[in-house]
């Protein structure tokens, strides 16, 4: 298998098609997802957008992989997700995908360090140790990976999070309201951890997010409302962003 | 009151609270079948000695236990208002090389399996065993006896039928058979007579014949049906007390394991419930309705698990009695299943207060929760506290103070101090867990490196938190600690016992040809080649030694025989290596049985003489039975003068280890029959006492298998409550790429981990305890030999992995099965 696609500017790193998730049956049945289509381009920093219960985790978890779809078809790379078995998407996870989440990012038992290279100690793989070093070096983490958890604040934790995504090279990191639970100024250090391995280290970043100042600085921002795109913006700004969803508001 | 919300947790908690209720059905059930078995061993019993004699209207014995004669049982019945007369006696007759046993028609207890009861003079019923030579209508010609005591003319019998005649009964063992009164009394005149049970005519009072009886008959007592029923059980019940106390001992193991589950369950339970519980309290629970809340529950819980454990055990019992009267364990069991109130009513008590107490500190702990934690996303795990200071004191003090009772115990021989302090000990070991276990879960990780990620994460899981951890070795230390201490101190009882048959009779077995007279002294015949070759090829003998033997003059007690024993022979025979060391020249080994007729022991000093000459040899402790005194091959030769009077006369034969020593000894004495020659051993002693200790430690074994099958029990609960407390990280794992494969090794590992250090931890406790109880009970100035078998140590070990990888089978299941989306969905 061949992970070093060339990361031109239009080359695909994932894609749906007409992905639809159906959560329940009959009568409580959700359709969370309804025939989405869209692809994600290599190397360029991605931002979903959309009211609460649009769909958005649901259609960053089928494009990552960790769940699978009710019909339609997830793609990650060249990787057709439907027809994998679980273990191998789960291998697949661990060499392809990087995820930053919410909360709840890290194992409490282990140490920054061992959080960091966990998958891919999972994997069997060893750590390049030039780019494990550069990555933590990047994200200020170098005092502190001997830490736990526990002992580590919630901006802190998320850079050991976006260190764990990063130490593998993943072909897409996937983050789902990253800056969610942190204040702004914490917040805005994340982003700029995010946009700056796009920029220099020609990563792939799918993020989810509530706050149209942290999209503005996606390259494009896709919006998601009732489980379809309802529209997109490339190079937003803040402003345009707002916009954007306000119309969503006036289609709800 | 309890109101819907305190039991609101019972049902949505249902399923964590499984393996808790589980716990208490195993050893409220245990309790439950080791009560019934009792009691109805205790009614079989009752039955079998009393169920006649408990309808007499009045028993007749003699004086402190002496018999009647027949002119007394005669004066009984002809005292007015004696319908009937039941007396029991029983007579030996001859009958070829052995006896049969003739007894009289009791009042009840038999099955007739054939033909009928006698009725007339010489009619007889036989029981089983005289039933494979004889069949109804066949005679059975038996000699008398007079009234001198010499032998009379011999009487025709005649067989009417067959029957079975329970198991407590003259004719429960050996060839036997009923007959009338009249027939018993042609066979003896002088027949002795039991007791006599009489039924008072219908007219009569009752308490006038026995007033009547009591001046007719001096020097007898007379008691009615119902008391001497009672006096006969009592006589009996010893029996069945034994029984029920080893019983009970081991129910309350089962409960005290039982006990340390149901209190981890609860504490994990309600951690996990910690911000429900503040929630609670926020809203204006007070302390004591939270604590209500949580022993409501535990009654609750205690009462289903325990009703349905009455119901199990009951079920259990039934089927080890249908397999008891399959097998026939020579105990009475014709009547059925005898389930009192007691064994209804008991356990479920036991099994409540046994939740509750077990609870109780659960509860109180959820009481201190803060309505705060509420407000606070996840508990952090708790670390060091005051509170485990104190306990770790308390623990060493405990240790301490009990390893001091056995010291004291084990000195002055005092049984009950040695329990004392072990169990004092034992309850510190059980407290100090907390800090013991984890270190140790850690030290053995090591050994978990190759499973990778997957490994070093259940060492970090299994010590999580030490509380738990600790509290779910426990309840296996417990079980393990007892069964190695078993079965250690067996084997060490068992190789003082065998030392000490080693010292009294060296060979396992000693045949020896007979003598021919030749002039004034003995000389042995040799023994036939072709007999020694037979004899080596018999199953289960490992090695067969020709010696030379003589008759040679052993002080002034007159002649005996002596054997040649060189090491080289010794070795190949002899079982004990220190025996062979003590062979030189100069020496003679005497077994025990010898030294006390010579009056001699080890060291001194016995004048051997024999036509050679005579010598002073020094007294070693070696018996080789009826082959004689241990002689050196020089010594033999110079004693005996060489010539015919020394002559191969004895085989010395070794036994293999795993021989059916019956099976063998059976062929060896065919053989030796044959030959004439006559032999003697060793052997079977050895045999008897191994077998009684094996079996002894694989009863012991398998009653506390039930406290280890409710710790495995409470490894798998204490792994699935953490499955679901750890759901989220699992499915962040899950989505790192942590296979399904991977997340299983993980939970068996973590699992495997605590089983195999409670189990090491309950090896050591059980050697120490073993070789402490063993010094208190050997007699005083003996050594401590303490044997480890090695074996079933390897068992114990064996059956804590499987344990342990059993135990984590469901919960990894659950684990496997978390959906990495799912789980972060809840973030
Ligand atoms: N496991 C589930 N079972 C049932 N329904 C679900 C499940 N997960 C999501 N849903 C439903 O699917 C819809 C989409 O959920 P999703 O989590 O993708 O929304 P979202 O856009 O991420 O919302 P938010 O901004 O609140 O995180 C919602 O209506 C939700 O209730
Ligand atoms: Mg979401």
């Amino acid at each position: 298998m061949t992970t070093t696609t060339p990361r031109q500017g239009t080359a695909l790193a994932a894609s749906a098609l007409d992905l639809t998730k159906t959560y329940g049956r009959g009568e409580a049945a959700v359709t969370a997802l309804d025939g989405v289509s869209v692809g994600i381009e290599a190397g360029r920093f991605t931002a979903i957008m959309g009211p609460s219960g649009s769909g958005k985790s649901t259609l960053m978890h089928l494009l990552a992989g960790l769940d699978t779809p009710t019909a339609g078809r997830a793609y990650l790379g060249e990787h057709e997700l439907t027809s994998l078995s679980d273990a191998q998407l789960t291998r697949l996870r661990r060499q392809s995908v990087g995820f930053v989440f919410q909360a709840f990012n890290l194992l409490p038992t282990l140490t920054a360090r061992q959080n960091i290279r966990l998958p891919l100690d999972l994997a069997g793989r060893s750590a390049d140790a030039g780019w494990e070093r550069t990555v933590v070096e990047a994200l200020g983490l170098g005092e502190r990976l001997g830490h736990r958890p526990g002992e580590l604040s919630g901006g802190q934790q998320q850079r050991v999070a976006l260190a764990r995504a990063l130490v593998t090279r993943p072909e897409v990191i996937f983050a789902d309201e990253p800056t969610g639970a942190l204040d702004s100024t914490t917040g805005a250090e994340v982003l700029a951890l995010l946009r700056r391995s796009v920029d220099e280290w020609g990563q792939t970043v799918v993020m989810v997010t509530h706050d149209p100042k942290a999209a503005a600085v996606a390259d494009r921002v896709l919006l998601l409302a009732d489980g379809r795109i309802a529209g997109e913006i490339l190079d937003p700004d803040a402003d345009a962003v707002l916009a954007g969803i306000r119309d969503l508001g006036r289609v709800a | 009151m309890a109101t819907g919300w305190m039991t609101a947790g019972l049902a949505s908690r249902g399923r964590r609270l499984v393996s808790a209720a589980v716990a208490i059905l195993i050893g409220v059930g245990f309790l439950t079948t080791s009560l019934v078995a009792v009691s109805t061993a205790q009614a079989g019993l009752e039955e079998a000695v009393a169920g006649g004699v408990r309808d007499a209207d009045l028993v007749v014995t003699g004086e402190d236990g002496s018999w009647l004669d027949t002119d007394q049982v005669d004066r009984v019945a002809a005292t007015p208002g004696v319908a009937d007369v039941v007396a029991s006696a029983s007579v030996g007759v001859e009958r070829g090389s052995g006896f049969v046993m003739g007894a009289s028609v009791p009042s009840g207890g038999m099955t007739l399996l054939q033909g009928r009861l006698p009725a007339e003079a010489r009619e007889v019923t036989v029981n089983r065993e005289l039933a494979a030579e004889l069949s109804v209508d066949d005679r059975l010609t038996v000699p008398t006896w007079t009234t001198t005591g010499t032998e009379g003319a011999p009487v025709d019998l005649t067989v009417v039928g067959v029957v079975d005649p329970g198991e407590m009964h003259a004719l429960s063992y050996g060839e036997g058979f009923l007959a009338t009164d009249a027939t018993l009394r042609e066979l003896d005149p002088l027949l002795s007579y039991e007791s006599v049970q009489v039924a008072v005519a219908g007219g009569a009072a009752v308490g006038d014949v026995r007033a009547d009886l009591q001046s007719a008959l001096p020097g007898t007592v007379l008691r009615t049906g119902p008391e001497a029923a009672a006096d006969r059980v009592a006589a009996m019940t010893g029996q069945t007390f034994v029984l029920g106390g080893v019983l009970l001992g081991f129910g309350a193991v089962a409960l005290v394991t039982a006990a340390i589950v149901i209190a981890n369950t609860f504490t994990i339970t309600l951690a996990q419930r910690t911000g429900e519980l503040a929630l609670l309290r926020c809203v204006g629970a007070t302390r004591s309705q939270v604590r209500r809340s949580v022993l409501v529950e535990a009654v609750a819980l205690g009462a289903a698990a325990s009703v349905a454990g009455v119901a199990g055990g009951i079920g259990v019992a039934q089927l080890l009695l249908t397999l008891a009267r399959e097998v026939g364990i020579g105990i009475p069991l014709g009547t059925g299943l005898e389930v009192g109130w007691v064994s209804l009513v008991v356990p479920v008590l036991v099994g409540v207060l046994m939740t509750v107490l077990a609870s109780f500190w659960p509860a109180t702990r959820a009481t201190r929760v803060s309505p705060l934690a509420a407000l606070r996303p996840t508990a952090a795990p708790e670390g060091a506290t005051r509170g485990t200071a104190v306990r770790l004191l308390l623990a060493v003090l405990l240790v301490a103070g009990g390893a001091g009772l056995m010291v004291l115990g084990a000195a002055q021989r005092q049984v009950l101090l040695g329990v004392g302090g072990g169990l004092v000990s034992f309850v510190g070991v059980l407290l100090a867990a907390v800090v013991l276990v984890p270190p140790l879960v850690r030290l053995l990780g090591v050994a978990a490196r190759p499973a990778g990620v997957p490994g070093r994460l259940a060492v970090a899981g299994a010590v999580r938190n030490p509380g738990r951890a600790a509290a779910t070795s426990a309840a296996l230390l417990v079980g393990v600690t007892l069964i190695t201490m078993t079965s250690v101190g067996a084997a060490s009882g068992q190789r003082t016992a065998t030392d000490e048959i080693d010292q009294a009779l060296a060979i396992d077995l000693a045949a020896q040809t007979p003598s021919e007279q030749d002039g004034d002294l003995p000389v042995p015949t040799a023994v036939d080649d072709g007999v020694v070759d037979r004899l080596a090829a018999v199953d289960g003998v490992r090695a067969v030694e020709v010696v030379d033997t003589a008759y040679l003059e052993v002080g002034d007690t007159g002649t005996a025989p002596a054997a040649a024993l060189s090491p080289a022979t010794a070795e190949r025979v002899l079982r004990s290596e220190d025996l062979v060391d003590a062979l030189a020249p100069g020496t003679v080994g005497l077994g025990s049985y010898e030294r006390a007729r010579y009056g001699v022991s080890a060291g001194d000093t016995l004048t051997v003489s024999g036509p050679g000459g005579s010598e002073d040899l020094e007294v070693i402790e070696l018996g080789l039975g009826g082959a004689g005194l241990a002689l050196q091959p020089e010594d033999l030769a110079s004693l005996s003068g060489g010539g015919t009077a020394q002559q191969p006369g004895a085989v010395l034969i070794r036994l293999e280890d795993s021989a059916d020593v019956r099976a063998t000894m059976s062929a060896v004495t065919d053989l030796t029959d044959e030959a004439g020659m006559s032999v003697q051993g060793a052997a079977a002693e050895r045999a008897a006492i191994t077998q009684v200790l094996d079996v002894m430690v694989l009863v012991a074994t398998a009653l506390l298998g039930v406290a280890v099958l409710i710790a495995v029990v409470g490894i798998a609960n204490t792994l699935s409550l953490s499955v679901v407390e750890r759901h989220r990280e699992h499915a962040l794992l899950r989505g790192l790429g942590l296979t399904r494969g991977q997340m299983r090794m993980m939970l068996l590992v973590e699992s495997v981990l605590l089983a195999l250090v409670s189990t090491g931890l309950g090896l050591v406790l059980g050697v120490v305890y073993a070789a402490f109880g063993i010094q208190t009970l050997l007699p005083e100035g003996t050594a401590l030999t303490l044997a480890v078998p090695w074996g079933r140590v390897a068992t114990i070990v064996g059956v804590a992995l499987l344990a342990g990888a059993l135990a984590s089978v469901l919960p990894a299941r659950r684990a496997a099965r978390v959906s990495p989306a799912e789980g972060l969905a809840a973030a």
